[in-house]
């Protein structure tokens, strides 16, 4: 039976093999806003990873996946960079790039999806860990993907 | 010279955090032990510049960083270069690129132990894109390679990548130009990033040689304009305006955090220098008398000092964009404010002769100029375009021309009847009966980016100011 996570209205089913963890940071700057963020991996999840990863990646190798799922605030809902409706849930491997990441590193690839579902605005940040196993990494990531579930319960403003 | 706000005095005592940090974070880089050393920690904030250099750092140590670029400083790291090592030592989005998203860091040793934030500039896009929000980089004006100034040989234009708090209103964004960076919040005064905070410590110790530039100030004097001096120590913010006294034998200059300098006859009433600002202050203007003279921060948040009065503000109000300058009447009773969208805000016996708030302009105004009679005014657009209201009469712009660098200010004549524009570079143009007495570019003088310019009241020269 899977291992599921939920917290902030989302909520995700973790295959075999997989860690995760959803957090909401506690603001420290006078008017900053911290919302959800979804950290998925094949690899050890560090306490420290960097909203996109930056502890992480650098340890993805072969058939190795980061996931991401980054929560903007209410405000960036009917913005045009999100809008693309719903949680994208079938990657495609033309969806990848070397060059489509926060850090490019040696042999990985990247996709970044902006979108909004359930009244929420998100970014789908994914990492393979070598390009050259594209296409089982994309089937890794989709298997995830197809049972994710964003309801319009959000966290306050805060 | 008088200094009016002398920057903080170098801690000398029992060490902080942040020096103690700073001292831990020196020994990693220099991979020996260091010894104890006074630092500034400075504050730097973004003023009428905005357009032009919104992002001065803040960090002033001369000692173990200036020569260090902090890890993962080639290509081979991965992360994006810095943009000052790319854009003339300015520390902020070059041409064709705009901010996209941020991250913070947090207990930087370079913001004092507070939280230091990076800005990506991504590429404009001459074509769109799907959902990734970055489009093709054949559809931007940079190609992706390697920097090449100095130990930051980080990527240029490769990363494609966004982080999304910035410009939300363009779905369609191309690479990572480079990276800004601040100690002031980005939604502090870039209205167009949201507070959704991202962190990424792994770049805590990212840095450039020339992150550390100077935070001075500079006045040029032209034709019959005199030069009385300038701050010739570190500031601890940029300077963001000046004013000249009514005899044209004195200026004021002003930086973001309210810190007053007087020079020639102008005197010194007061300041916001030694107050924690909610809001960088972006303008001065002073009375007609030269006893006193407002600062108006981004937020439309007046202070008066000297004989000037307070008549109103937008300090209260929700802007659609920040203030970016204001002009007082001829009386000293009034005064008008103007945002980054060309909204007029009138006070006192200011009048209200129209705007651009509702209009989509091209480029974000700048700056104003009342007309002599305060029946009217002026306002330029960091591309040049003027707007002229009330009796203000349309003389020419740079609307149409290209400029390698953006228009930061205009001075009116004393008749009303021409205006000069000055830009970022020092460059000025003339239109009606305003004269030409000299500019920067090509002279070699410059240090900086100018950020502001006054005529004197004679209209026979005139003062540029950079930071």
């Amino acid at each position: 039976m899977a291992l599921r996570l939920a917290a902030h209205g989302l909520d995700v089913a973790l295959p075999a093999g997989w860690e995760g963890r959803i957090r909401r940071r506690a603001a420290t700057a006078p008017g900053e806003r911290t919302y959800p963020v979804v950290h998925l991996a094949t690899v050890p999840l560090p306490e420290e990873r960097g909203d996109f990863g930056g502890f992480v990646v650098d340890t993805l190798a072969g058939d190795d996946v980061f996931v991401t799922l980054f929560e903007y605030g209410p405000e960036s809902v009917e913005k045009p960079l999100f809008a693309t409706r719903g949680l994208p849930r079938q990657l495609r491997a033309d969806h990848f790039s070397p060059r489509r990441l926060q850090r490019s590193l040696p042999g990985q690839t990247g996709c970044q999806i902006f979108f909004t579902e359930g009244g929420r605005a998100f970014c789908l940040y994914v990492v393979l860990g070598d390009r050259r196993q594209l296409a089982r990494g994309v089937a890794r990531v989709n298997a995830l993907l197809a049972d994710v579930r964003v309801t319009k319960t959000g966290v306050a403003t805060g | 010279m008088t200094l009016i706000d002398a920057p903080p005095a170098p801690r000398a005592t029992r060490p902080g955090l942040a020096q103690r940090v700073a001292d831990r974070a020196s020994a990693l880089f220099a991979k020996r032990s260091t010894t104890r050393r006074s630092f500034l920690v400075r504050t730097a904030i973004v003023g009428s510049a905005l357009a032009v250099n919104p992002f001065r750092f803040l960090f002033k140590p001369g000692t173990a960083y200036a020569h260090v670029c902090g890890p993962a400083n080639t290509c081979s790291g991965g992360w994006t270069v810095f943009c000052c090592s790319i854009n003339a030592g300015r520390n902020s989005c070059p041409p064709n690129s705009i901010t996209a998203g941020w991250w913070k860091i947090d207990n930087s040793v370079f913001c004092g132990g507070s939280a230091r934030y990076i800005l990506d500039c991504n590429a404009l896009c001459s074509c769109g894109c799907g959902s990734s929000g970055i489009c093709s980089q054949a559809c931007t004006a940079c190609s992706c390679h390697c920097g090449t100034n100095g130990c930051d040989q980080r990527r240029v234009c490769c990363n494609e990548f966004r982080y999304g708090q910035c410009h939300q209103e363009i779905g369609c964004v191309g690479a990572v130009v480079c990276r800004v960076v601040s100690c002031v919040p980005p939604w502090q005064w870039d209205p167009s990033c949201t507070a959704a905070s991202a962190t990424e410590n792994r770049t805590a110790f990212h840095y450039a040689p020339c992150l550390d530039a100077a935070d001075d100030a500079s006045v040029y004097a032209f034709g019959a304009a005199t030069y009385y001096g300038d701050p010739n120590v570190p500031l601890t913010s940029p300077v963001v305006g000046m004013d000249a006294t009514p005899t044209g034998r004195g200026y004021w200059l002003v930086a973001a955090d309210g810190g007053v300098f007087a020079y020639g006859d102008a005197r010194f009433f007061g300041s916001t220098g030694g107050m924690r600002l909610d809001r960088p202050v972006t303008d001065l203007a002073s009375t007609p008398s030269g006893n006193g003279y407002w600062l108006v921060a981004n937020d439309g948040g007046i202070f008066a000092f000297g004989d000037a009065r307070f008549r109103g503000s937008t300090g209260g109000m929700a802007l659609r964009r920040e203030i970016v300058g204001m002009a007082n009447t001829p009386s000293g009773n009034g005064y008008w404010l103007v945002a980054a969208d060309g909204g007029i805000f009138a006070f006192g016996d200011a009048q209200f002769f129209g705007s651009t708030g509702n209009l989509r302009l091209t480029r974000e105004v700048v700056g104003m100029a009342a007309t002599p009679t305060g029946n009217g005014y002026w306002l330029v657009a960091a591309d040049g375009g003027i707007f002229a209201f009330g009796d203000a009469q349309f003389r020419g712009s740079t609307g149409n021309l290209r400029l390698d660098e953006p228009i930061v200010g205009m001075a009116s004549t004393p008749t009303g009847n021409g205006y000069w524009l000055v830009a970022a570079d020092g460059g000025i143009f003339t239109f009606g009966d305003a004269r030409y007495y000299g500019g920067l570019p090509g002279t070699g003088r410059l240090q900086g980016t100018v950020v502001d310019a006054e005529a004197t009241p004679a209209g026979d020269g005139y003062w540029v100011l950079s930071d």
